[in-house]
């Protein structure tokens, strides 16, 4: 679920807002953890489309390990049931996300994201 | 009353000692809990959702939206580290973020099917640090929750104005930043009176705000929307050919010396260096 949560983030620095660059956020020195959560079709098929799937297969690659490239369709969600529990578990991170055009790096303190910026940035 | 954003900023006020009060006072919880209560059945969710919840301190409305049925997920958002470490002790279902709300919400658009905030928003109304305009803060919070959901989206903020004057404010900003919004009090000219801020993102199945308490019991509406649009029409804007006919009427009326009316009353004149 973290890394879903991943997938909606992107920079909150108003200069980025417009770059392409400010999504996906990538994760480095991560270290990662997984809890299997129970499996809801309901919600998953509700959040797929809104799912960028590129970007999830690149936060997944970074952490380590790898999606199908291909964005699973709704009316196979059965089917493809496996790689979508495997996003849908829950991992737990200690590390840094940051943005390609690096400027700021956000702190990952067991599991909780710092998104305060300085007023400079706003 | 007391009112804890007449003194001290939110990440400095909610401190440990006053993060734990929330996992130890049954009283708050119960508030909190009714709250949250309330505001998902205004949102009338009916497929497990993905939630933001802004505001999410240590995870206790959160829960009830972990429990409901159906089971949403969400996504908590919160200024205040104590807070958050409370959350975190208290092991909550949901993915935390510490984030200022006045500084935009960093998610990407079209993300949430719906929104809660229990007890925050009046935060934003506060002028904690020099060169920090409420205004500003209210309008990026707005524009950015507007981004986030998706269309045919919902978000309830409950909040506690400090006056009628702060409340205006707050809607008047959410307004302006698209949604369509309404105000539901419960228990009125109360000690316990709870205002909820109903907004609604565009979409077929919210076009009139009115719909979101439809089927609720002992609810009053007042639409002071149709009112506002009367006012509009009957006044003539200023400077107008009507308005100008509406003067000298007027003043015809009082007895005064008035120019007769020509075809060349109120005519627009060509534009002269």
């Amino acid at each position: 679920m973290k890394l879903l949560t991943a997938n909606f983030l992107s920079c909150a620095v108003k200069a980025c807002k417009s770059s392409p660059l400010s999504f996906p956020l990538h994760f480095r020195d991560a270290e990662l953890a997984s809890k299997s959560v129970p499996y809801n079709p309901l919600l998953l098929s509700n959040l797929l489309p809104r799912l960028d799937w590129p970007a999830l297969v690149t936060s997944s690659k970074e952490l380590g390990f790898t999606l199908p490239d291909t964005k699973p369709e709704l009316p196979r969600l059965s089917a493809s049931s496996s790689s979508a529990t495997t996003a849908d578990g829950d991992m737990n991170m200690d590390g840094t996300v940051g943005e390609e055009n690096e400027k700021t790096l956000r702190m990952l303190h067991k599991t909780v994201g710092n998104f305060l910026l300085p007023s400079h940035l706003v | 009353m007391s009112r804890p954003e007449d003194n001290l900023p939110p990440d400095l006020f909610y401190n440990d000692t006053e993060s734990r009060k929330y996992t130890t006072s049954s009283r708050i919880q119960n508030i909190q809990a009714s709250m949250t209560n309330r505001a998902l059945e205004l949102l009338g969710l009916e497929t497990p959702s993905l939630i933001l919840d802004i505001g999410c301190g240590s995870g206790l409305s959160g829960e009830i939206l972990s429990e409901g049925d159906p089971p949403h997920t969400w996504i908590g958002m919160d200024i205040s580290p104590s807070m958050l470490a409370v959350a975190l002790d208290r092991e909550v279902d949901g993915d935390l973020l510490l984030g200022d709300m006045g500084q935009g919400l960093p998610f990407r658009a079209g993300s949430f099917d719906a929104a809660i905030s229990i007890s925050a928003i009046q935060w934003l109304c506060n002028e904690d640090e020099k060169g920090v305009d409420p205004k500003t803060r209210l309008s990026r919070f707005f524009d950015s929750l507007y981004a986030c959901l998706k269309r045919d989206g919902k978000a309830v903020c409950q909040f506690y104005p400090r006056d009628d004057k702060q409340r205006d404010m707050i809607c008047s900003a959410a307004i302006k930043a698209g949604f369509g919004a309404g105000l539901l009090e419960d228990d009125p000219e109360t000690k316990n009176k709870k205002l909820y801020l109903v907004l609604t993102v565009g979409g077929e199945g919210n076009k009139d705000i009115t719909g979101v308490v439809r089927n609720m019991d002992g609810v009053d509406v007042y639409d002071n929307r149709k009112k506002l649009l009367a006012k509009a029409k009957g006044e003539a804007k200023q400077g107008t050919k009507a308005w100008i006919m509406k003067k000298k009427e007027m003043d015809r009326r009082k007895g005064k010396i008035v120019k007769s009316d020509s075809k060349y009353t109120g005519r627009k004149r060509s534009i002269k260096f």
